[in-house]
């Protein structure tokens, strides 16, 4: 009889011991930290901000879960939880690094072709207004249509340089006004030659 | 054994009476509260909607205080509920968190709506100077294709105008700080453009300058009404040319000038019309003109020399440059724009009649302006505004 109450006393202890020594999955919010700061930088918050709202949240129910179990004694504390949280949180920052990433490369994608076709019509337009009839009278109208070209290939060298900075959006601006020069430039030339 | 099962009897009558003590009390704790025990998952949904919501009308930098409260009753709420849910399900009470998230959608909302309200400042401030700059912008768009600007002036108008473009998309995506700074470079750029134009067109407008040109038009048109012959008087800023027979109007044409049409002639090649006292030193007829007929004027006459030899000491223009020549009145105008080297161009049929009815040594005055009225002025007059 005392035998087998020593034996519950040890598991009863031994029971105690591994559950006092429950802690919080510290390396596994930190990855999960560093994975959130990784979405920040990747411009997420602009980007992605659907998915970041799923990482605040994530975030926040785990913050709630690890001070809760924090207020318990420590014998009874737990974070089997916390661990399912600390992952879930971890998931989302990286589901919004991967969707910050998609849509940084669409904004890129689309300035990017903004800026080639604003290239393709200058050149175009460059090659048309060579052709553009010439004689007394046209001298001026020729150099001033140039000077248009010159300021439409100032923009598309600015779009250029807001791409490689990554702010896309300015770039779009820029090639977009580019075009909208050069356009007019080609009209103006069809124009003159429909007058001659 | 019957000791036994008295015992058993009593000790079961007595977890009974203990039960039912419990449950009774229970009982009563339930009833005093009876939404102690609602879990508030709708409520966190709600908020956390009300949150996104807040974030994405751009609340935590336009309400940053605000939106910082929300979410940390937010948070509260979580750690408040999940303390309630860690409690033996009989002492739950879910009435702090409750609180905390109905607290938390109460901020956040109120965050929204200073978002909202700040954004919208901040794109009427936006508008405003968008507004400005395009005023200013397209005040001048059009004016290069009237009044010849040289090609650094006109690539600046041409900047101004992308600018402005560049500032509407951004005010579109509710960028508005980028779209007031673009909107400023525009109106920047304009400005600069506006000040060479007013440079150039202001003589038109100036007093002084009106009184001269006045004053060589009066002479001129007292010749004609004293010798009872033709004269002619060019008016550059109404683009008018005016015959004269004995002193009075007996036609006025449209006149298209050099593509330099704002400048008065300097030197060779500038592509402006010059101004001054001339006349006719040889009539072209059929044959001998590119243009249909032309009357060929004495420019550089002896104030036209003098100024450029002015002009060449004081290093304005270089020492070899020359004045030019073949300045006429001709044929072939009639394209609606100034587009000749330097001479005035009227239609066939106008050159044609003024052909048959003038001689050489017919004085043609041409004049920068008489009444201050034109293209030029008008512009110069603007730009003073």
């Amino acid at each position: 009889m005392i035998v087998t109450n020593r034996r519950a006393l040890v598991a009863l202890v031994a029971a105690l011991a591994l559950t006092g020594c429950a802690k919080p999955p510290a390396e596994a919010i930190a990855a999960a930290d560093a994975a959130q700061q990784a979405a920040v930088a990747a411009e997420a918050e602009q980007y992605a901000p659907e998915a970041m709202n799923a990482v605040a949240e994530a975030k926040a129910a785990l913050d709630a879960e690890i001070a809760a179990q924090g207020e318990k004694m420590s014998l009874t504390r737990s974070y089997k939880r916390a661990e399912e949280l600390v992952a879930a949180y971890k998931a989302a920052a990286e589901q919004a690094t991967t969707a910050a990433a998609a849509g940084k490369e669409q904004a890129m994608n689309e300035a990017t072709a903004l800026i080639a076709e604003g290239k393709t019509a200058l050149e175009e337009a460059t090659k048309v207004l060579a052709k553009a009839p010439r004689g007394k009278g046209s001298a001026a109208d020729l150099a001033a249509m140039k000077a248009d070209l010159e300021a439409a290939g100032v923009s598309l060298t600015e779009a250029e340089a807001s791409l490689a900075a990554g702010t896309f959006l300015d770039a779009k601006s820029k090639a977009t006004s580019a075009k909208e020069t050069i356009q007019r430039v080609v009209d103006a030339v069809t124009q003159a030659q429909g007058m001659r | 054994m019957t000791r036994k099962r008295h015992w058993i009897r009593r000790a079961l009558l007595g977890g009974f009476l203990v039960l039912a003590t419990l449950s009774a009390g229970a009982a009563v704790l339930l009833r005093a509260n009876p939404d102690r025990r609602d879990d508030p998952s709708e409520l966190v949904e709600e908020a956390a909607v009300a949150l996104r919501a807040a974030r994405s009308e751009g609340a935590v930098a336009r309400a940053p205080m605000t939106m910082a409260q929300a979410e940390d009753l937010y948070a509260h709420g979580l750690l408040e509920r999940r303390r309630q849910e860690l409690r033996f399900v009989l002492l739950r009470d879910f009435r702090p968190s409750h609180a905390a998230f109905q607290a938390s959608l109460e901020k956040a909302t109120t965050a929204a709506t200073l978002a909202q309200r700040s954004a919208r400042r901040d794109r009427t401030r936006a508008a405003r100077v968008l507004a400005s700059a395009d005023a200013a912008v397209m005040a001048l768009v059009g004016t290069e294709d009237r009044i010849w600007m040289a090609p650094p002036v006109r690539l600046r108008l041409q900047r101004a105008r992308s600018m402005l473009q560049e500032a509407r998309t951004f005010l579109d995506h509710d960028q508005f700080e980028d779209a007031i700074a673009r909107a400023l470079a525009a109106e920047a750029e304009a400005e600069h453009v506006g000040t060479s134009l007013h440079a150039a067109t202001s003589r038109f407008s100036d007093d002084e300058r009106l009184r001269t040109w006045r004053g060589w038009v009066a002479e001129t048109v007292a010749w004609s009404r004293t010798t009872g012959k033709t004269a002619i008087v060019v008016d550059k800023d109404a683009h008018l040319l005016t015959v004269y027979q004995g002193g009075r109007v007996v036609r006025e044409y449209d006149a298209e000038l050099g593509w330099n049409n704002v400048g008065d002639k300097l030197h060779q090649g500038d592509g402006a019309t010059p101004e001054g006292r001339y006349k006719i030193t040889d009539k072209k007829s059929r044959g001998r003109s590119r243009y249909h007929k032309a009357l060929l004027l004495d420019f550089p006459n002896r104030d036209d020399l003098r100024e450029l030899e002015a002009l060449k000491a004081s290093g304005e223009i270089p020492r070899g440059t020359r004045a030019g020549s073949l300045i006429e009145i001709h044929g072939e105008g009639g394209k609606g724009k100034d587009w000749t080297d330097g001479c005035v161009a009227i239609t066939n049929d106008q050159i044609d009649w003024i052909f048959a009815r003038v001689a050489v040594g017919t004085p043609v005055t041409i004049v920068g302006s008489q009444h201050g009225e034109g293209l030029f002025s008008d512009v110069a007059r603007r730009l003073a505004r």
